[in-house]
């Protein structure tokens, strides 16, 4: 929490001179810094992080360090070293909801969540300790010389990082680290730096791409003819699509579909919505892309009911509580069952071909010349004309739709809410960022509203299904029926109250304040001629 | 964060020994591990080669002139640190008669510490008195060593009838034999047929061991110079049986 002591060392690691043996050097620290005889020790510990890395980019360190028959939990916050939380644990999680309540699963539940933990590299450290000890032959700081190596947890490559050292305070002795660190700056050769071990390991495997966020946005240029610009978005969805497969394959945790089916989703809207951009007939892909769809739909609506048990639990009176844990095993059972045919579609030969040939189609439309012609649209025309088009449907639609509509309505309106978001999302460097996000943030307001009425639809007629499923069966339990029953009358509730509020949320998004930063932004047909 | 106070009315029972030892084994298993020195005489502070001595005193910390935290230092040891005694502790009861809720008072001043630790080990002074109260109410268990005579036994029935009258039912007393000579028939018949029920006591028992009393010379916990010590493994068994029993 507070570390004071810590912090008047902050993140400086010092790197020793480019030349020269480690152990002449740290001899000669011994002696100028009248430090006690060095000790030699090994650490080994693997770091553990989500496939997107975000304990890294909320700046903390998860290790895993084995001892004997157990694991060793240690959270640190990235850079200054502090120790935030640690835990033993008999196995590895795979999950955070697997580690005992505490500290620990309290500091970063909400940031994996509900990603799994994965080993993402693996550490192994000789470490040279020399200490300063005071006239009570205390210890006041120790200094480090670590020696490291680190390497892809299913690599054999290791990979060997620049010698470093470290000067730790030891707590509530913040002047003899201090006192070190200002000699160890003075001495020749040396050079202070503020990069964490893991950052330097991030560079040198390269992984320096992985590691940056996944959702990062093409730029585009307003006067970049308009295909190869899109060719390019699409290459990128394509891209995530392919790096998300084994996740799903390996069945390791809901957000690897999740995002494949986002990317499938933004490629379609592109496909449908900015179709005679392309030269010839999408009709072929446009195909495909709908198979994907569908193939991903029920899996992904496994998942979320089995990412929203704890929110069941809260729907449930205290005494069905005890059927909880039968109903996360036959909805883990179902998940199961929905994924195979999935799994089997991306190791298919016929999956492989396609991406082949979507990928060949890209490449020519990106071949295509970058300057506008007579017959090339540039790029903002197109962005300006779809996005308005939508922005309009969407006005029309929502209008229509009263309290009593049917579920089709609600889901028609959603999904056209979606695309345009989706456009703007995707054509976004085109814009001024304040004035397009804004925009993006209305319409993903009124899509929240839309969306969870969706979700609940959705679940319900799957709890529906699998309580009619549980009914014929021998051993069902009446337990688990009610619960079934209870949870769906609860969403029921949800559901009409989102129906409530859905009028206000529609009201909101379109004001005349927003219809005239639409029109603003994507309906200036004479401005855009005159600049040409 | 779960507290434990190594306590009882005697003096000279082994609770510093105790909480020295176990909470060495705390944070060797991985837990972050604060022990407080709350005996003016500073045993554990000297344990660690602690200097006794926190900055403004007692005084400051219970009005809140400084935070717990900043009176903290690291031991020798990983995950391991120590809030020092010092000589203003022996008038804690006045500085603690002096605030409102004095009881609630110390509980709140550990909890600034919450977060940055699994487990604090309170280290007291003997003696029954204002502040081994408010440990009580700031505790989830009390360690009580007891040696097993007729004399020590006493003090023990003294305790279990003050916790009655104090309604502090939620408070585990976790009473261990310590100093155990087994060549002496009293002690062996008094751990044969402990007193009160048997199940109020931990089964560990801690022997009478010289390699104890050379943690004064070599001023470590006894894990570092005598590993394999029978005093060791008698150490390391309790620290699992008290482990098992507070998870249930
Ligand atoms: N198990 C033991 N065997 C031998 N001597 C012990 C043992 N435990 C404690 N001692 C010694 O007895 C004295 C009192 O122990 P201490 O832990 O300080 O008791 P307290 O904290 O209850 O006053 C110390 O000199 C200590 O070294
Ligand atoms: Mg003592």
């Amino acid at each position: 929490m507070r570390e004071k002591s810590h912090s008047s060392g902050g993140c400086e690691r010092i790197l020793l001179p480019e030349q020269g043996d480690v152990g002449v050097y740290v001899d000669s620290l011994r002696g100028s810094l009248s430090l006690a005889s060095a000790s030699e020790s090994t650490l080994r510990y693997l770091v553990l992080d989500t496939f997107d890395w975000r304990l890294f980019h909320n700046n903390l360190q998860l290790r895993a360090t084995k001892s004997k028959d157990r694991w060793f939990l240690e959270l640190y916050l990235n850079c200054s070293g502090t120790l935030q939380a640690s835990l033993p644990v008999s196995t590895l999680p795979d999950f955070v909801t697997e580690l005992a309540a505490g500290s620990l699963s309290k500091q970063i539940s909400k940031i994996v969540v509900p990603r799994a933990l994965l080993p993402v590299l693996e550490f192994e450290t000789k470490r040279l300790s020399l200490v300063k000890r005071n006239a009570e032959e205390k210890m006041t700081a120790t200094l480090n010389v670590d020696t490291s190596k680190v390497r892809l947890p299913k690599s054999r490559i290791w990979h060997s990082l620049e010698p470093c050292l470290d000067v730790v305070p030891v707590r509530g002795y913040p002047k003899t680290a201090k006192q070190i660190r200002a000699v160890l700056k003075r001495s020749p050769g040396t050079c202070v730096s503020n990069v964490d071990p893991i950052d330097r390991a991030v560079q040198q495997l390269d992984l320096v791409s992985v590691a940056e966020s996944n959702s990062k946005c093409l730029s585009l240029t307003s006067t970049q003819a308009a295909l190869p610009a899109i060719a390019q978005c699409l290459q990128h969805l394509l891209e995530i699509m392919e790096r998300n497969e084994d996740g799903i394959v390996n069945r390791i945790d809901a957000e690897f579909l999740h995002d494949f089916r986002i990317a499938i989703r933004r490629t379609r809207t592109v496909l449908s919505q900015l179709d005679a951009v392309f030269p010839g007939n999408l009709a072929a892909y446009e195909t495909k892309f709908s198979w994907l769809s569908e193939l991903t739909g029920p899996a992904r609506d496994a998942d979320v009911l089995i990412l929203k048990l704890e929110q069941f639990r809260d729907m449930l009176p205290s005494e069905l509580h005890a059927t909880l844990p039968a109903l996360q095993e036959f909805l883990q059972y179902k998940r199961h069952a929905v994924y195979n045919p999935l799994i089997e579609a991306l190791q298919s030969q016929d999956y492989k071909r396609f991406k082949t040939n979507w990928r060949r189609f890209l490449k020519r439309c990106l071949a295509q010349p970058t300057q506008p012609s007579e017959n090339l649209l540039r790029v903002s025309q197109v962005a300006n004309r779809k996005i308005w088009k939508l922005y309009s449907q969407v006005v029309n639609q929502g209008a229509k739709i009263e309290k009593n509509s049917p579920a089709s309505d609600y889901h028609r309106l959603r999904k056209t809410a979606k695309k345009l978001r989706y456009l703007m999302e995707f054509f976004q460097s085109l814009y001024s960022s304040d004035d397009i996000c804004m925009l993006i943030k209305e319409t993903k307001r009124l899509q929240d509203n839309l969306g969870e009425h969706q979700d609940m639809e959705v679940q319900m007629s799957s709890l529906t299904t699998y309580a009619k499923e549980l009914g014929t069966l021998s051993d069902k339990s009446p337990d688990l029926l009610a619960a079934l029953e209870r949870i769906c009358r609860q969403m029921n509730k949800r559901k009409r109250r989102l129906r409530n509020k859905f009028r206000a949320r529609f009201e909101h998004f379109a004001v005349r304040a927003n219809k005239k930063q639409f029109k603003t932004l994507f309906h200036k047909k004479s401005a855009a001629k005159n600049s040409q | 964060m779960k507290v434990l106070a190594s306590y009882n009315i005697k003096g000279g029972v082994g609770k510093t020994a105790a909480a020295v030892n176990l909470a060495y084994l705390a944070a060797q298993e991985g837990w972050r591990t604060l022990v407080w020195d709350l005996d003016p005489q500073g045993s554990a502070s000297f344990y660690f080669r602690i200097k006794p001595k926190v900055k403004k005193g007692a005084k400051a910390l219970l009005k809140h002139k400084r935070q717990l935290a900043d009176a903290i230092k690291g031991t020798d040891f990983e995950r391991l640190d120590l809030v020092p005694a010092d000589f203003s502790y022996r008038n804690l009861d006045l500085y603690l008669d002096d605030t409102k809720n004095s009881d609630g008072h110390l509980g709140e001043l550990i909890s600034q510490v919450d977060a940055e630790y699994d487990y604090l080990f309170i280290d007291c002074a003997p003696g029954i008195s204002r502040v081994s109260e408010a440990v009580f109410q700031a505790a989830d268990a009390l360690l009580i060593p007891v040696i097993p005579t007729t004399l020590s036994l006493r003090t023990l029935k003294q305790l279990l009838r003050f916790r009655e009258k104090t309604q502090l039912s939620e408070l585990k007393l976790l009473p261990f034999f310590s100093l155990v000579d087994r060549r002496k028939t009293l002690h062996r018949t008094i751990i044969e047929n402990p007193p009160f029920q048997a199940s109020l006591w931990l089964k560990s028992t801690i022997p009478y061991s010289s390699v104890v009393e050379q943690m004064g010379t070599h001023r470590t916990p006894l894990f570092c110079y005598a590993n394999g010590d029978n005093a060791a493994k008698a150490f390391l068994s309790l620290w699992q049986e008290i482990e098992q029993t507070l998870a249930t």
